[in-house]
Order: C-alpha cells, then sequence, then structure tokens
C-alpha cells in the first residue's frame, strides 16, 4: 500500500495548526491541499522526522516557530503503525470483541465479525480454539470468508506443525509467509475478476 | 378465491413433471395467505426475518440523552446505567480504533459492525450527537433512516422544544411516540415469526 505524503513549501506564518499527539507532531486544524487534520510531519526540508525531534537533533516545533529557518519544505503523512502501536490496537480488538458480544439484543450472539467504515472492512473469525484471523480490506473486495478459511488452513499446516514452533508466540516461519503470500495474491486476484 | 383460482389453473396447464413442485408453491402461498389473514401482517415480512432490536441516543459528553427497545430478548445482566457506560466506551473505543487502523484518511469512520446475531448500525452527527441502532443482521444500510430520525423527529420535537433541556434525558412523550411510529412503519421491522 502507497504511503500518501505531501510535501510543500511554507512561508512565514504557518497556515497550519500544529500540536503535539503521542509524542508526534500532528496537523489540529486547517486542511488543505491534501493534507489533512491528523496527518504527522514525517521530515522537514529533507531532513526525516522522528517523533518530537529531527534526525539532526533540532525539536520540530522550534524549527516551525522560528522565522529564520522559512522558507520550509514540510511533508505531511498518516504516520505508519508501529509494532507496539499494532499490539495495542490487537488488544484493543480483544475487548471490542467479547463487549460486542456482552451488549448483544438477542442470544448466544459471536463476537464482532465484521466492521464496517466508509474506506475500509474488518473481517475477524475467530476458531473454536479461540484464535482470531483478522483481515483488513478494501470496501469492494469479495470472498474475504474463503480467505479466512484459506488463512487458517496455512496456519495449521505450516506454522502449527513446525516443530520449532511454541504455541501462543509470534509466528516466524518462512514457509507460513510464502503460503500467507500466496493466499493473499489468489484472493486479490478472485476479488477483482469477480467485482 | 381468485387467487386459488389462478394457481390451479397453472397448475393445470404445465406439464406433469412439474406439478408436484407447483403444488409445494400451492400449499406455501396459501399458507402465507392464511398467515396473512389471522396476523394482519404484510406478506412481504412472512419472507422476510429481519428486527429492530433497541435504540440509544447519545450526546457529545457520553449521557444517554434516550434509550429504547421493541424486540430485545437478551438483557445485558448490568444495570442500565452501566450498560450505556460500557456502550458509550465501545463506540468512542471503535471510532479511535477505526481511525488510528484505516490506512487512508476516513471521512464518516466507523459506520457499523455485525456479529452472528445481530448488526450495530452508528451515525454521528457534526455536533457529537451519537445514535446506536441495534437491528438484525439481514437489515441493510440502516444510515438514511437514523438521518431521518435526526433530522425529522430529535431536531423537531427535542432541539425546537424549549421545554426539553440539551443535556438531559428526553422525556418528551411527543418524540417518544414519534419515534416509535417511524420505526414500526420501517420495512426492517418485523417480528420474526418463530
Amino acid at each position: 500500500m502507497p504511503r500518501m505524503e505531501v510535501e510543500k513549501t511554507f512561508s512565514y506564518p504557518l497556515e497550519l495548526t500544529l500540536k503535539n499527539y503521542n509524542d508526534q507532531i500532528v496537523v489540529g486544524f486547517g486542511q488543505r491541499d491534501g493534507i489533512k487534520v491528523g496527518h504527522a510531519v514525517l521530515g522537514i526540508n529533507g531532513i526525516a522526522a522522528q517523533g518530537r525531534s529531527l534526525e539532526d537533533g533540532r525539536d520540530v516545533l522550534e524549527v516551525i516557530a522560528n522565522e529564520e529557518n522559512y522558507p520550509l519544505a514540510i511533508k505531511f503523512g498518516r504516520n505508519k503503525l508501529s509494532t507496539n502501536e499494532r499490539l495495542v490496537l490487537t488488544g484493543m480488538f480483544h475487548s471490542l470483541f467479547a463487549i460486542g458480544s456482552q451488549l448483544s439484543p438477542e442470544t448466544r450472539s459471536s463476537g464482532i465479525e465484521l466492521i464496517e467504515t466508509d474506506v475500509f472492512k474488518l473481517h475477524c473469525m475467530q476458531t473454536l480454539t479461540g484464535i482470531k484471523f483478522i483481515v483488513v480490506t478494501d470496501i469492494r473486495q469479495v470472498g474475504v470468508e474463503s480467505l479466512l478459511k484459506k488463512l487458517y488452513e496455512v496456519y495449521a499446516d505450516y506454522a502449527l506443525k513446525n516443530p520449532f514452533y511454541s504455541i501462543d508466540m509470534p509466528i516466524r516461519c518462512d514457509l507460513f509467509d510464502i503460503n500467507l503470500q500466496s493466499a493473499i495474491e489468489q484472493s486479490e486476484r478472485t476479488g477483482i475478476s469477480n467485482v | 378465491t381468485k387467487e386459488n383460482n389462478i394457481i390451479t389453473y397453472y397448475c393445470k396447464t404445465i406439464s406433469h413433471r412439474f406439478q408436484k413442485l407447483f403444488i409445494n408453491i400451492q400449499f406455501f402461498l396459501k399458507m402465507c395467505i392464511l398467515v396473512r389473514e389471522f396476523k394482519t401482517v404484510p406478506l412481504v415480512w412472512v419472507f422476510s426475518k429481519m428486527t429492530i432490536f433497541n435504540l440509544y441516543i447519545f450526546d457529545r459528553n457520553g449521557t444517554c440523552l434516550y434509550y429504547t427497545e421493541w424486540n430485545r430478548r437478551n438483557q445485558s445482566g448490568i444495570s442500565k446505567e452501566e450498560e450505556f457506560k460500557l456502550m458509550y466506551g465501545m463506540i468512542l473505543s471503535i471510532k479511535s480504533f477505526c481511525s488510528r487502523l484505516s490506512p487512508t484518511d476516513l471521512k464518516d469512520g466507523f459506520l457499523s459492525y455485525r456479529t452472528s446475531k445481530y448488526k450495530l448500525h452508528f451515525y454521528e452527527t457534526a455536533s457529537g450527537l451519537k445514535f446506536i441502532l441495534n437491528t438484525d443482521i439481514n437489515a441493510g444500510n440502516m444510515r438514511d433512516n437514523i438521518q431521518q430520525i435526526y433530522s425529522n423527529i430529535y431536531v423537531e420535537n427535542v432541539i425546537k422544544n424549549p421545554e426539553c433541556k440539551l443535556g438531559q434525558q428526553i422525556t418528551s412523550e411527543l418524540f417518544q411516540t414519534k419515534l416509535d411510529d417511524y420505526i414500526r412503519s420501517l420495512p426492517q421491522f418485523a417480528t420474526k415469526l418463530s
């Protein structure tokens, strides 16, 4: 998936309101030219930003506040999820799944199976042993149920049968990765031909 | 009756091979007509298995302005106050979850989720008012219906009513009856025959 990035040269004073959010400098107000609220500062004048500071050690907000530095070429984009954030999100989904089944108005409901938004869909399949397979797709993607079943098959064949894999630990098996990739490629092809 | 005559006529004219099938269909249609006469349920509803369970309205501070239920079969086992808090917390978490997980920028954000037994539809206005409607999984997109509830029922009967204080539970009977009538008039609202 290509990362959406916008680079623009600004003069003093900056038309955007920036704020510090979760150790990232993000746009708080003033959407313009493809720069959206929530986009983070990824770099200034070609120097990549890491969190609140640039790679050369200067603070992003201080550089932007200083009039002498202008004009400035600032690159904005959605920040990529770090491994830690991914773990947080997975934990979050785990509890949402449980609450979704608790708040059910109908008896014996499962947890969340599908979340719909305007740009993506999240499909979740829970196996009898409690393992959840979660796939995030485009809203028009079809045949995700069969993909999830296929993933379960791949997991059973290449992760569980691997003698070096210990259960409930991150999966680091090459064969699993290869087969996962081919299952997803196949699903993408059929998904497009079916649309 | 006329309907029966038409059905029997077709059964006679079509070849013997299909006759058995058509007798089955005839029987089924007769049953449908019977159900329709006794229960005064439109024929379409006999086939559909749709229903609307309940509706929550939250304001932007998380207070539950209104809650009502129609065909709820399972209570959550906690007090209503706690249930509202749990529901509001879950919706906030899902919203944040979706905006962080999304590969591209979201416009409307979270719309609905589905489990094996029900579907939760979510609609948020720009002022932070949140509508949560639970229906059967067969109900399609309810976004327009919720928008109708907001613009035609909530705004007309709560916002334009000086007796209704903002940020407090809605006690207006007019609002309650209007909402109830509207939900009951929807094609998605039909109790299961089972």
